[in-house]
């Protein structure tokens, strides 16, 4: 009996490593492809004969892509979007956390901030009047726009309050009989502890800059502004053969080619491909522990 | 630098579609027209149309931008070689108050609608002339248009019919249309294989069946070797009336040669307006398609393709349907199969022997803002740029310029630069013209192909089968396409049909969206099967009862 019972956990267990198996590949598949398809010729990707491994090798894209000075415009539009926005989404959801972790004795406005936040969680504006939101206060046609315009990203502030609920308010007890302060206690403490979660919410933050492109697209009136993943998506966007006219179908034979595309899109994943396992070892434990308590 | 420098004249191919003061040059009456609208004798309105602005007059315009553009040095599409002309000889001064990709062109116009947040003009489709209207949001030109628009501007308008008044609205002229090129769709067929089974080029439907039969039994593309290939996903069967130039891989020609034309406005047999895909010859066609599809002529993935271009590519299917300049896309079937030898025939024929096809109308729109100052510096520029240009030109610009240069730039003329680009690029081949000869002002997208023509094409000059180019000059698509699509598109002798209406009614705006649904699915159930030919007539009961009938009404009182 129990000789069986540890064959059928082998079994399980071997099953288990292969479906783990698979769901890597299902990951790993598509960067490789993209890689491959950016490494070969033109023409046996366009007819669709390039799979595993790359045909045709060459680096020409990649040369290509040197060449274009826009491409490094964008990405160093990228860096600072990504740098300005982990900052101050950095610093806002930390000081909107800690007293919305506070009970509403503690701190009266509480509850009504906290229906303030899920509100502006759950509903908004719509397109046009974000559009003109932002116009009238000036935030179009510059990168502020691009990091004020979500800088308060509601989800990570109740992820980090509820962090913050779950260290034992013993802590703060004693700190407050040795004479610290709201800030000592917060930059003291609270900070420290909070290493995991503030952790994730860094990573969210900038994994969401670096790839968002649609609000460029709409705040952006030159697209030199264009962070990269907006360049890239304009460049990369699939032309409609049906809308296609001459005009279009010259440009595209010598232009818009996939593998172009292809090694551009691995180029812009690398960022975060490099920063990604320094953040890793914080990551699971950030959202679990954050999202214990409601 | 080379590369730099093939972009460049890539590019400007797209001025062959535009530049239009060519026929000027041809025509006597038409120089003599805009010479006199050049030395201001318009006597009636004692108003220059050309006249330079005595204030460089500002105007803030929506721009389309191709990212993948080589501007010449450090050019812009704001500041280039034909602004800073714009500017020097006329005071005008463009400016740029947004741009936007290609691709995103439409969202970023949308929000310029929705936030009211406009350009002083920019170039619009259809249905977003009619948004704005509604909107209130247009200047109205009839006035301006009126006073400065040049005899030649007008002339392009008066030779095409009914483009104003798609855009008047109650008596006003809200946007400036434009003409758009001549196309249709060819059959395309892989020479080579036609010689390795001894078969004769198609000139009927009978003809294109056995061509494809005969392709598909003996595999010559393989085992999976497809028929004819044509729409993909997200794809239509044909062209219509609001995508009238859609000709690239569709099936229109199987339509055409039945005599049907589905998709547009034609006349009935009571003289009454009618739509064609609800006429009988459209069932006839459909019955054709399906009876191919069944006999595994069509490719089996109609309709659900992800791309038909790939099969083209890797050489599995050797019949499409698409315009002239379809060699463009077949640089990588080529590179693929060296061997690879496209011909275009302009076939298949109807019963009486006459190739149809409908005819291809613009869709793009120059629209005003209401409050803007000087709506006629929008006229003007579009005066400049259809007419022959001011001497100044020669020095300041000196060639042929695209849309990427060309602010506010509409497809406008008679038509003919096609024609030029062939015969003119043909002669110099010959030696019959030299390259001297070549109009280079108004035709610089023709002199760049004929400077390049003799690198390119090879003895016999006027055979243009693969073996006889040299595939690794950067020209060779351009001339490739030119010559052995333009010079058949050209010749062809083709009996067009023109939509009766060329924009939405009233009513389409709220049903059109549903019919359309309807048609394309029960058109492609009907090919591939999944409903009997009989469906054919409820479709047209349906489409009648869900508002078609009250379309064609409309459609009706257009005439």
């Amino acid at each position: 009996m129990v000789e069986e019972r540890s064959l059928l956990s082998k079994v399980g267990n071997g099953l288990n490593v292969v479906l783990l198996i698979l769901i890597t590949l299902l990951c790993l598949l598509p960067v490789w492809y993209t890689l491959v398809i950016s490494l070969s010729d033109k023409a046996p990707v366009a007819a669709g004969q390039v799979f595993a491994w790359p045909k045709q090798f060459t680096f020409g894209s990649y040369m290509a892509i040197m060449e274009d000075p826009q491409f490094f415009r964008s990405f160093w539009i990228s860096v600072q979007r990504v740098v300005y926005g982990a900052v101050i989404t950095f610093i806002v959801v930390l000081l909107m956390a800690y007293p919305l972790s506070k009970s509403s004795d503690e701190f009266k406005p509480r509850n009504v901030i906290m229906w303030l936040l899920v509100f502006c969680m759950l509903f908004n504006g719509g397109l046009v009047p974000w559009f003109m939101t932002m116009r009238d206060i000036g935030l179009i046609n510059n990168i502020w726009g691009l990091v004020l315009g979500g800088g308060l990203p509601v989800f990570n502030v109740i992820l980090v309050m509820n962090y913050f609920r779950n260290l034992p308010k013993e802590m703060e007890e004693s700190a407050l009989m040795d004479g610290a302060g709201p800030w000592r206690i917060l930059l003291g403490i609270y900070l420290p502890l909070a290493k995991p979660v503030m952790a994730t919410i860094l990573i969210f933050t900038v994994v969401g800059h670096w790839n968002e492109f649609f609000q460029a697209l709409v705040l952006m009136n030159k697209n030199e502004n264009y962070p990269l993943q907006s360049y890239i998506r304009q460049v990369a966007v699939v032309v409609n053969t049906s809308q296609m006219d001459a005009e279009t179908a010259k440009r595209m034979t010598s232009l818009s080619n996939q593998t172009l595309n292809a090694a551009k899109i691995f180029i812009s994943m690398l960022p975060l491909l490099v920063i990604y396992p320094f953040f890793q070892k914080y990551f699971v434990k950030g959202i679990t522990l954050g999202s214990v308590k409601g | 630098m080379k590369k730099a420098k093939t972009g460049l004249a890539l590019l400007l191919v797209a001025a062959v579609a535009g530049l239009t003061a060519c026929s000027s040059s041809e025509n006597g009456n038409n120089q003599e027209s805009s010479a006199s609208s050049n030395t201001g004798a318009n006597a009636e309105a004692v108003i220059d149309p050309m006249a330079k602005f005595p204030e460089p007059v500002e105007v803030g315009i929506g721009r389309a931008i191709d990212p993948n553009y080589k501007f010449e040095g450090s050019d812009t599409a704001e500041d280039n070689a034909y602004t800073r002309w714009l500017k020097d000889t006329y005071n005008i001064v463009v400016k740029h108050t947004w741009e936007a990709s290609i691709a995103d062109y439409n969202q970023k116009v949308s929000i310029s609608i929705g936030s009211n947040d406009l350009p002083d003009a920019m170039l619009v489709n259809e249905s977003q002339v009619r948004q704005m209207v509604k909107a209130g949001q247009l200047a109205d030109l009839t006035e301006v248009y009126g006073k400065y628009g040049n005899e030649r501007l007008k002339q392009i308008y008066e030779s095409n019919p009914g483009l104003l008044d798609n855009v008047t609205f109650d008596g006003k002229l809200y946007a400036l249309p434009e003409t758009t090129l001549p196309s249709a769709p060819l059959t395309w067929i892989r020479q080579d294989w036609l010689d390795k089974l001894r078969l004769q080029p198609p000139k009927t439907l009978e003809d294109l069946e056995n061509i494809a039969k005969a392709f598909v039994d003996n595999k010559l593309g393989g085992d999976n070797t497809i028929g004819i290939i044509g729409t993909g996903q997200g794809g239509s069967l044909y062209s219509n009336f609001l995508a009238s130039s859609d000709h690239f891989m569709n099936f229109s020609p199987l339509f055409f040669a039945n005599d049907a034309y589905p998709g547009i406005w034609v006349n009935g047999e009571d003289g009454n307006a009618a739509y064609g895909s609800i006429l009988p010859e459209t069932k006839n066609a459909l019955a054709l398609m399906k009876g191919w599809y069944d006999k595994g002529i069509l490719d089996k993935e109609i309709g659900l393709r992800k791309s038909s271009q790939e099969v083209i590519s890797s050489g599995q299917a050797g019949i499409f349907f698409g315009p002239w300049w379809s060699p463009y896309n077949l640089t990588d079937s080529i590179k693929n199969d060296p061997n690879a030898n496209w011909k275009p025939f302009v076939a298949p024929l109807d019963a009486e022997g006459k190739f149809n096809s409908n005819q291809a109308t613009g869709s793009t729109f120059i629209v005003v803002k209401k409050q803007f100052k000087h709506p006629e510096a929008v006229i003007k520029m579009l005066n400049i740029h259809v007419s022959e240009k001011d001497p100044s030109y020669a020095t300041a610009v000196g060639k042929e310029l695209t849309s990427q240069e060309i602010p506010l730039f509409l497809i406008m003329g008679h038509g003919d630069q096609l024609d030029y680009a062939v015969n003119t690029t043909q002669k110099v081949l010959k030696g019959e013209m030299t390259l001297e000869q070549v109009d280079k002002l108004n035709y610089g997208f023709t002199y760049e192909l004929s400077s390049h023509v003799k690198d390119v094409k090879l003895e016999p000059y006027d055979n243009y089968d693969i073996q006889y180019w040299n595939k690794d000059d950067d020209f060779f698509s351009h001339l490739y396409a030119h010559l052995n699509g333009g010079s058949a598109f050209i010749n062809a002798d083709i009996n067009w049909v023109r939509s009766l209406a060329t924009a939405q009614t009233q009513t389409m705006q709220t049903k059109w969206t549903n019919l359309k649904k309807l048609e394309d699915e029960t058109f492609l159930k009907i090919i591939m099967g999944g409903a009997s030919i009989d469906e054919f007539d409820t479709f047209v009961t349906k489409w009648k009862e869900q508002g078609g009938d009250q379309i064609t009404k409309e459609v009706n009182e257009l005439k």
